[in-house]
């Protein structure tokens, strides 16, 4: 079966007869209300004039049966004429298919977009160079010493690392702008050696390094790791023990050979 | 005489009740005919409204698009050296 709505050949025409006759209807429901108020006191006067009320109450039971009829038709009616006049949706789809073709298919509207995007494309090209948050990152030690003179953008919020590593290059120690404090950076773990005793009797102090606390050093930052060598090294087994022997032996001779010198 | 009066009286009586009780019968159809009819309007009320409302915002997006297609169209014409190049 074949929708009639679908197989109509003239939309308008036929939406213009819907609305007429849901108006009609409309108009008739709103008749058969005066009507209905006519014919009950008509019912009342009658009852209260008359001898035989048995016939007039029955007469006016058969009439309300026939008005509730005929009010449930011209409702039904009116509501089918009005839910035919809205879901007949045919006009608006036709109307959002006509703008989405206008939307589509529009050739000029299509060439003056193109042409605004290589019009704009062209605008960012001749803009050169910007600044770009990602730049890659490259480890330090396979830069080359040329490269750290070019001028770079100014990068903010790197990472920690980096900035350490450029005033570590850039910035040369001076003396003057060393503040009060000093540092002595001392490698616990190889005290014994800085003080030990060479072969011509005097201590030396080459680990004994003195370096100034700045902002941005990163030498007072790295501190030796001695988990790294430990995973990294091979296991000595029994040389191990031997030489904690031999580092206690040194560090107890040491301390003596102070107290001996005060 | 008196005993034929009193039945008379109790026929007479039984059948107005009986009357009185169809006449309740038929009041009560009517009602409840009514309260159908009631009930049906309130929700073809409700029906119709939500189509509207539907048909309320298809039309409202129909009317967008097609402001957007004017002021696409309107930029276009207003910039013809576009179509020169």
């Amino acid at each position: 079966m074949e929708d009639p709505k679908c197989t109509r050949t003239n939309p308008e025409a036929d939406e213009s007869e819907d609305v007429v006759r849901f108006e009609k209807s409309l108009r008739e429901l709103k008749d058969l209300r005066s009507q209905l108020h006519f014919a009950a006191d008509y019912c009342e006067s009658t009852f209260l004039n008359a001898e035989e009320k048995n016939t007039i109450v029955d007469n006016t039971k058969e009439y309300v049966c026939k008005a509730m009829v005929t009010v449930v038709d011209h409702l039904g009616n009116v509501s089918a004429n009005l839910n035919c006049c809205i879901s007949n949706a045919c006009e608006f789809s036709n109307a959002e298919l006509r703008i989405n073709c206008l939307k589509q298919v529009s050739p000029f509207i299509h060439i003056a977009r193109l042409l605004l995007c290589e019009e704009y494309s062209g605008k960012l090209a001749s803009t050169g160079v910007q600044w770009d948050a990602v730049l890659p990152r490259h480890s330090p030690r396979y830069l080359l010493t040329s490269i750290t003179n070019v001028e770079r953008p100014k990068e903010v919020g790197r990472d920690s690392e980096t900035q350490t590593l450029k005033a570590g290059e850039n910035r040369e120690f001076k003396t003057e702008d060393v503040p009060l404090f000093l540092y002595t950076h001392t490698n616990k773990p190889l005290l014994y050696k800085s003080l030990a005793p060479r072969a011509d009797g005097r201590k030396t102090d080459a680990n004994l390094s003195i370096v100034s606390v700045r902002d941005g050093l990163s030498i007072l930052s790295k501190s030796f790791n001695p988990t790294f060598h430990f995973q990294g090294a091979p296991k000595l087994g029994r040389n191990v023990l031997r030489r904690k022997s031999t580092h206690s032996s040194d560090i107890i001779s040491l301390i003596r050979r102070i107290r001996w010198s005060t | 005489m008196a005993r034929a009066g009193g039945i008379t009286n109790a026929v007479n009586v039984g059948i107005a009740v009986q009357a009185d009780w169809e006449n309740r019968e038929f009041i009560s159809h009517i009602s409840l005919n009514v309260r159908r009819l009631f009930d049906f309007l309130v929700q073809f009320e409700a029906t119709t409204k939500s189509k509207l409302a539907s048909l309320n915002e298809k039309l409202d997006l129909l009317e967008h698009r097609l402001e957007l297609l004017e002021v696409q169209v309107g930029t276009a014409s207003a910039n013809p050296a576009l179509f020169n190049t």
